[in-house]
């Protein structure tokens, strides 16, 4: 069975149902229209971050459904990605950030987590210089603010 | 405000989400980046309350930046409810002790895997210490749990450390990760003690072990009390490496898996 999921800039995507039951937000709409042919509307996701997510879902269609883990406990929280979805996350910062929010809005957790991984590690072991540079960040600090945040930062300080 | 940055398109639970599988130190690396991840970063108390160091790619100088960042007037220094600082065993990192006291509203603490700079004792004194000096007042730190084992204790006085934690703690009752062991299982007369794994070599020369009978419920009591414990350190986490049971005694009391009857070995061998 197929379904057909529309983007906001108003394009159809025929999918299979399984597909797109990894979105937990269209398997309930599924749910609770029943038997329908009629295409879903996805008004917050753009046809180009549809296309990525559907091929993330497609990949991962015979994946176990996650269970929320039992703890939160941050020593089990890993950045380790998977090596198709460090590839499949290979794309410029404005189409990361915006498969992010698609994954949020669709509730798509595996691809939420890959997401906000992906930032983490573009994050992590970096300078504020090179944070900077990753994500194209103006540095707006005044000299003064400049030179506390320096002071903040200085090895040995007597206070 | 850097209209610039990508982040400002993002909601803070996924701003949370992102910055949770970060270090303090690199958190606040990107604090440092312009004055709109400041804002963003300094809005957002969850971020501060959970503190995370990671023993690697890090400069000890950079720790204690860091740990001066945190501050009364910034209010940063009251929002840290739990610090984990496992695996930075050198003698240059600031102990537990240090975020136990710059902390007030710690209540978990996690330095495990430190093998160098764990001492019990050292540490049950130097809060002694502390406590008659009244640079901490009885029962005035929020610390309900501190997970404190690394695979190479062996002895250590579990009993005077849990005490001294106790009187400075407001609830009273710190949980440790670890505990002494309670020594070997004795079985009373009465009961029957279990049979050891029966190994049977087939003619392929496989071994196949099969486990003893399940013990039964009441094995735990049979323990009789004037029975000395053996006093080895036991993780409370500690679990069969084949089968996952639970082990709630030393690999030198109990040498078998009373679920599977796999061999133990020494923790330092389970944690590699």
């Amino acid at each position: 069975m197929t379904v057909i999921l529309v983007s906001s800039d108003n394009q159809d995507f025929k999918v299979d149902k399984e597909v797109a039951e990894r979105s937990i937000l269209i398997k309930n709409m599924l749910e609770d229209v029943g038997e329908s042919d009629s295409p879903i509307p996805l008004p917050n996701v753009t046809s180009a971050v549809l296309t990525k997510v559907i091929e993330y879902c497609e990949h991962h269609r015979n994946d176990p459904v996650q269970v929320p883990e039992e703890t939160d406990d941050p020593r089990k929280r890993s950045n380790d990605i998977e090596e198709w979805d460090m590839k499949f996350m290979q794309v410029d910062q404005e189409m990361l950030f915006e498969i992010i929010l698609a994954a949020n809005y669709l509730d798509i957790k595996p691809l939420l987590d890959v997401g906000c991984k992906t930032v983490a590690n573009i994050i992590k072991g970096k300078t504020p210089e090179e944070i900077r540079k990753a994500f194209n960040i103006v540095n707006d600090f005044t000299p003064e603010e400049e030179a506390q945040i320096k002071k903040e930062n200085e090895w040995a300080e007597d206070r | 405000i850097n209209q610039l940055s990508v982040f400002t398109k993002l909601p803070s639970e996924l701003i949370l989400d992102i910055f949770s599988y970060l270090d303090i130190v690199t958190i606040f690396r990107f604090l440092d980046t312009c004055r709109y991840h400041r804002y963003l970063l300094l809005n957002l108390p969850e971020i501060w309350q959970r503190v995370r160091f990671i023993p690697f790619r890090t400069l000890i100088s950079e720790i204690y930046a860091v740990l001066r960042r945190f501050r009364k007037e910034n209010r940063l220094v009251d929002f840290v409810r739990e610090i984990y600082m496992d695996s930075t065993d050198s003698q240059h990192f600031p102990s537990p002790l240090v975020m136990l006291i710059k902390f007030p509203n710690l209540h978990t603490l996690s330095s495990r895997y430190r093998r160098n700079q764990t001492s019990l004792t050292t540490d049950t004194h130097t809060l002694k210490d502390l406590l008659r000096n009244g640079d901490i007042l009885p029962h005035s730190l929020k610390l309900r749990k501190w997970d404190i084992f690394h695979p190479y204790m062996t002895k250590e006085d579990v009993v005077g450390f849990k005490s001294i934690l106790d009187a400075i703690s407001t609830v009273g009752g710190v949980v440790l990760d670890i505990k002494m062991c309670p020594g070997p299982i004795i079985y009373e007369p009465t009961s029957t003690p279990p049979p050891p794994p029966t190994t049977t070599t087939t003619t392929t020369t496989t071994t196949i072990t099969t486990p003893p009978p399940q013990d039964p419920p009441t094995s735990p009591q049979t323990t009789q009390p004037t029975q000395p414990a053996c006093t080895n350190i036991v993780w409370t986490l500690e679990k069969c490496r084949v089968c996952d049971a639970s082990q709630d005694r030393c690999y030198r009391c109990v040498g078998q898996c009373r679920s599977c009857g796999a061999v133990r070995a020494p923790p330092f061998i389970n944690h590699q």
